[in-house]
Formats: C-alpha cells, sequence, structure tokens
C-alpha cells in the first residue's frame, strides 16, 4: 500500500475543516463546537510536587496543551488535588452537574 | 483500542481529478487519485484501529502518521464508534427567531390552474376566500418584529390565492413594516409570489418603488403555459399576463425578477422553456414537478427521467457559460451549486417552521405557505402566540436524524428527506422521506457535484460570486 496522500479543501466547509486543525474544532464539526474552555472537563491542572520545572506549576502540561483549543487557551484556575486538596472535588459527584459547589480554597 | 471507520462520501471525478464529498460535515476535497484505494484496501474489513492501519501502510511511522492525521483531522476517517447523527443544537422551544413570515393576503385566486395545490386544501381555485384584514396584517407584522429575537433583518413574503387581489392590504403591510422596522432598527426585505395577471401598471410601479423581490410564476410559453394555467371559465392566460410582464421585466430592477416553473403531465421542453423565460427577460426561472395527489398531473418515472435528462443538458450549457463568465439564470443548478460551495449541512430539508412560518387570512401561523390550513401544520397564531409544544415536537420529528430511512444515504444532509407538503401528498405524512424521488436526488446532486468540480478547476471565483449572489459572505473576507 502506498503512503502519504493529500486532500486539498475545495469547498467553504473543506476550508473550514482546514482551520479546524489550527483551531482544534470537536470531531463534529456541524454543530462546530470548540474543545477545550467548558465543554469537557479535564481533571485537574495539578501542580508539580517535584522540585524540577516546572516547579509548583502544572503538572502534566504537555496532556493539558493537547485540549487546548488554539487560541482559545485559558487554564482554568483549580486547585491542586495531589499534593496540597486531595478531597477537593468530593462535593461535585458530576461535573456537568455539581460544578458550582467547587468553589474556591484558600492556600493553608 | 480506539476503531476508526471511513466516514459517509461520495467519491466523484471531473477532467482527470478526484473530489471526495463527505456526507457528515458537507466538506468537499480534491483528492490524490489512488486515495480511494488505499482506504478501500486499508478499511476493507470496515474498521481498523490506528496500529492496524499503520501496519498496511508501506511509508515510514512518520509519513503513515502525518497521513492517518490528516485524514482523520479532516472527517475522512471517523471513530467508529460515533454517532452518524449529531443532534442539531438550538432547535429547542424558541430558540430560533423568526426570519420570515408568510402571509396568505387572500385565499381568493383569480386563476384556476387546474394542478393548484390550493384546490386540495378545500380552496377552489378561481373561487373567492377569506381575505386579510389590515388588522391581521398589523398584528403578524407585529408578531414577526417581536419574535425575530436579535436578527438584523426580517423578511415579508405576500402570498395567496393571488396576492394582487389584495393589493391595498399590501400597500397598507409594506408601508406599517417600513415603520416599524424604522421603530425596531431593523430592516424588512419584502417579497411577493403572482400569476401576474393583476400586475397592472399602478402594482408594477408599487413593487419596484419597494424594491419587492418577485417570483412570477408562469410555465413557460404560451403552449407549454396555457396548459393548465387557464382561468376558471377554462380561457388561457399567458396572453393575459405576458403584456404584463414585459412591462414588469423593462423595469431597471434592483432585486431580480424571478420565474418559477411547475412541471407537470409529461415534463414538456423544459430548455426550450428556461429560453424562453430567459429571453423575456426573467433574471433565473426555477423548475419544481407539481406536487399533487393526482397521477394525471403528477410527473410518472418517465417524465421524472426526461427532466433528469433535460436538467442534465441545461447543466452543460450552464458549465458552458459560466466558462465565458458570463451567467445562465437556471435557478435549480445555482441552487445547488451554492450548496456545494458553502457546504451546507441539513439537518431539516428547508426552513419551514425553524425560521419561518405562514400566516392565514386569520393569522393564524402554519409551519409553511403550502401547509396552509392543514392542522397537523398549526403551530399557534399572531394573537395568542405560538404553541411551542407542537412546534417542539416538529422540529424533533423532521429531522435528519430521526428519519431511519435517510440513515445511510449519502445525500442526505443535502436533501435531508425532501419538501414536507410533497411527503404529505406523496408519502402520507409531514415528516415521512421522500422516497419517490430518491434516486433522482442522487442522481441530480451527481450532477451538481460533476459541475461543481469543473467549475472549482477552471473558474473558481465563479463559484464565489454565486454565493454571494444568493447573499453568503465570502470566506475569510476574500474580496472577488
Amino acid at each position: 500500500m502506498k503512503k502519504k496522500k493529500a486532500l486539498k479543501p475545495v469547498n467553504k466547509r473543506a476550508k473550514k475543516l482546514e482551520e479546524k486543525e489550527v483551531f482544534g474544532m470537536s470531531d463534529d464539526i456541524s454543530t462546530s463546537m470548540p474543545i477545550g474552555c467548558t465543554t469537557i472537563f479535564d481533571t485537574g491542572w495539578e501542580t508539580n510536587p517535584r522540585p524540577e520545572t516546572p516547579m509548583s506549576n502544572c503538572l502534566s502540561s504537555a496532556r493539558d496543551f493537547t485540549s487546548c483549543s488554539g487560541p482559545c487557551w485559558w487554564p482554568a484556575q483549580t486547585p491542586d488535588n495531589i499534593t496540597n486538596f486531595p478531597d477537593f472535588q468530593n462535593q461535585c459527584r458530576a461535573i456537568e452537574k455539581d460544578w458550582r459547589n467547587l468553589n474556591f480554597v484558600i492556600k493553608r | 483500542m480506539q476503531k476508526f471507520r471511513i466516514a459517509e462520501n461520495r467519491m466523484f471525478h471531473a477532467d482527470g481529478h478526484d473530489f471526495l464529498f463527505l456526507t457528515g460535515s458537507s466538506a468537499i476535497f480534491e483528492t490524490d487519485p489512488d486515495i480511494k484505494d488505499i482506504l478501500e484496501q486499508g478499511f476493507r474489513a470496515g474498521e481498523l484501529s490506528r496500529e492496524e492501519f499503520f501496519s498496511r501502510m508501506s511509508g515510514s511511522d512518520e509519513e503513515n502518521r502525518e497521513f492517518f492525521e490528516e485524514i482523520v483531522n479532516r472527517g475522512v476517517l471517523v471513530k467508529a464508534n460515533s454517532e452518524a447523527f449529531a443532534r442539531t443544537t438550538g432547535t429547542e422551544q424558541g430558540a430560533i427567531p423568526l426570519k420570515t413570515l408568510v402571509l396568505h393576503v387572500t385565499e381568493a385566486c383569480n386563476l384556476g390552474c387546474r394542478y393548484c395545490y390550493h384546490s386540495q386544501n378545500g380552496h377552489a381555485p378561481g373561487k373567492t376566500g377569506r381575505t386579510m384584514s389590515s388588522e391581521v396584517a398589523q398584528q403578524a407584522i407585529d408578531f414577526l418584529f417581536e419574535h425575530s429575537g436579535s436578527l438584523e433583518e426580517v423578511i415579508l413574503v405576500f402570498f395567496g390565492g393571488e396576492p394582487l387581489m389584495n393589493f391595498n392590504l399590501i400597500v397598507f403591510a409594506v408601508k406599517y413594516a417600513r415603520d416599524k422596522a424604522l421603530e425596531k432598527g431593523k430592516k424588512v426585505s419584502f417579497a411577493i409570489t403572482t400569476n401576474g395577471t393583476l400586475l397592472t401598471d399602478k402594482a408594477i410601479r408599487f413593487l419596484h418603488e419597494n424594491k419587492i423581490g418577485i417570483t412570477v410564476s408562469i410555465d413557460g410559453f404560451e403552449e407549454a403555459h396555457d396548459r393548465f394555467r387557464r382561468f376558471p371559465d377554462g380561457t388561457p392566460s399567458y396572453q393575459v399576463i405576458l403584456p404584463r410582464i414585459k412591462n414588469l421585466l423593462r423595469l431597471e430592477r434592483e432585486k431580480p425578477v424571478v420565474a418559477r416553473v411547475t412541471v407537470a403531465g409529461d415534463s414538456g421542453d423544459v430548455p426550450e422553456i428556461l429560453d424562453h423565460l430567459l429571453d423575456l427577460g426573467f433574471s433565473e426561472a426555477g423548475f419544481a414537478p407539481v406536487t399533487t395527489p393526482d397521477t394525471s398531473y403528477q410527473l410518472n418515472a418517465d417524465g421524472m427521467n426526461k427532466l433528469l435528462d433535460q436538467f442534465g443538458n441545461l447543466s452543460d450549457k450552464f458549465l458552458e457559460i459560466a466558462r465565458q463568465g458570463d451567467f445562465f439564470g437556471f435557478t435549480n443548478l445555482i441552487d445547488l451549486l451554492v450548496v456545494l460551495h458553502e457546504g451546507e449541512v441539513k439537518n431539516y430539508p428547508c426552513g419551514a417552521g425553524l425560521g419561518l412560518f405562514a400566516a392565514d387570512p386569520e393569522g393564524r401561523l402554519y409551519i409553511c405557505q403550502r401547509l396552509t390550513g392543514e392542522s397537523s401544520c398549526y403551530m399557534g397564531d399572531i394573537f395568542k402566540g405560538f404553541d411551542q409544544g407542537k412546534i417542539g415536537t416538529f422540529r424533533e420529528q423532521a429531522e435528519i436524524g430521526q428519519r431511519n430511512l435517510c440513515r445511510t444515504c449519502w445525500v442526505r444532509t443535502i436533501c435531508a428527506g425532501g419538501c414536507y407538503h410533497e411527503a404529505m401528498v406523496r408519502e402520507g405524512g409531514l415528516t415521512k422521506s421522500n422516497l419517490h424521488y430518491c434516486d433522482w436526488i442522487k442522481t441530480w446532486v451527481d450532477m451538481g457535484l460533476a459541475v461543481y468540480a469543473r467549475l472549482t478547476l477552471e473558474c473558481p471565483e465563479y463559484l464565489e460570486k454565486l454565493s454571494m449572489l444568493r447573499g453568503h459572505a465570502p470566506l475569510f473576507s476574500q474580496v472577488i
């Protein structure tokens, strides 16, 4: 079997699909829903407990960036539930419904 | 492990180039010639994981990965367990603003066209019927603006019967709607569909001065027209409308004046009819098979095939003329090409019951002008408001995802099941799919794709012009 083949977008919809690669649209492009932001619920942006960069910063930042949506990237400031607030999410069983319970935490 | 399958598609060719239409997104790509083989070889078994796909490819890992990402990103491959249908969002009750209101300014008509669907609704053509009062028109216009949400522009359509039989009401409604638009800071545009018999100098002047979009129902040259379009006493109408239409078409116009031809019986000589209408000075002419349960007027299979052949010939002619950069007003093809160019994904066949409703002379609301008076399509009235429950049920049932028979059809995002009125008359249910013309639609869209591909290769800017002609904004602010 041969290898790489090209698809050249022709109509406007196809050109928008081209944009999708840049801006990160969901699979179902007919609803044109951007992924990232509030449309999916990733687990937290945990702080890095290790003494290396990024110190106290995002853990698994690489994975976070896969869900960023082009210019739409805006990480929520979520308490880390690995190092400091392990029970943070307990008040929120189903995040789609219970996210209002999350509230905020004060650093101890 | 995540498996992938090939998304529903239609491959087509033009002048040695290969193209791919993806049903789910209505995206069209030009492809390398052997992508079809690759996909078919790779996915002969149906579903493959990424790793299985790589194992069947001969390229380097890097090349395979790039190729795989390309076809996944563009939707050629989809997750095997993904829903073929995404639920339409935003069609829940009341979420869609009202854009177009069709006013049945009168049920009366001075013609008695033999195939007229209004005769099936109990309004015998040629007889008098209810007439809309200025109070109802005023309330209807208020209703339109009130329900237009954040839309900047609304459209008011005058329909009948023969709307010009209630000319004074139209004059009133246009003035009232203009004042209302000023008050609300919106735009209003107007359209009328007329049989042409009452296009007096006064009426023409009024329509022209008010930039009202005009559609004339006319079936072609004299012999074709007079076959079915006659006065109730049997007198033919062509010679009556001809001088009036000439007066109308003589004027410089800001809005196109279009002809709408009902194709009935055998399909007649469509190319000759189109030439005749364009020679008269119409901007465009569109053709539609008659909607009737009466088999003496319906197009039979031979008639539909002949119509398709004639559409094919006209498409060839359109292409020839487009290559010269000129315009050929064959509405059916222009509409199809614009749908293809925009990549519209239709979850509903048309705007009826979404952004468009029709009001009868007493202000009762129906999903469209063709189904006015049909109790199952009654959706409230302009005084008490929409019946949101019924509208919600209709939208739920009408959506393409609910049409099991359309599930595997590659053309479903263009056809979406077809005209509700046609479905009611021919299939026995408003939201049934029009199975009697499936093959016809598929062949016609194939013809459209072929023309589209050639235009893409030879004069892509022409497609952009057609799109703009239909009011679409240019992509990425390109200036043509």
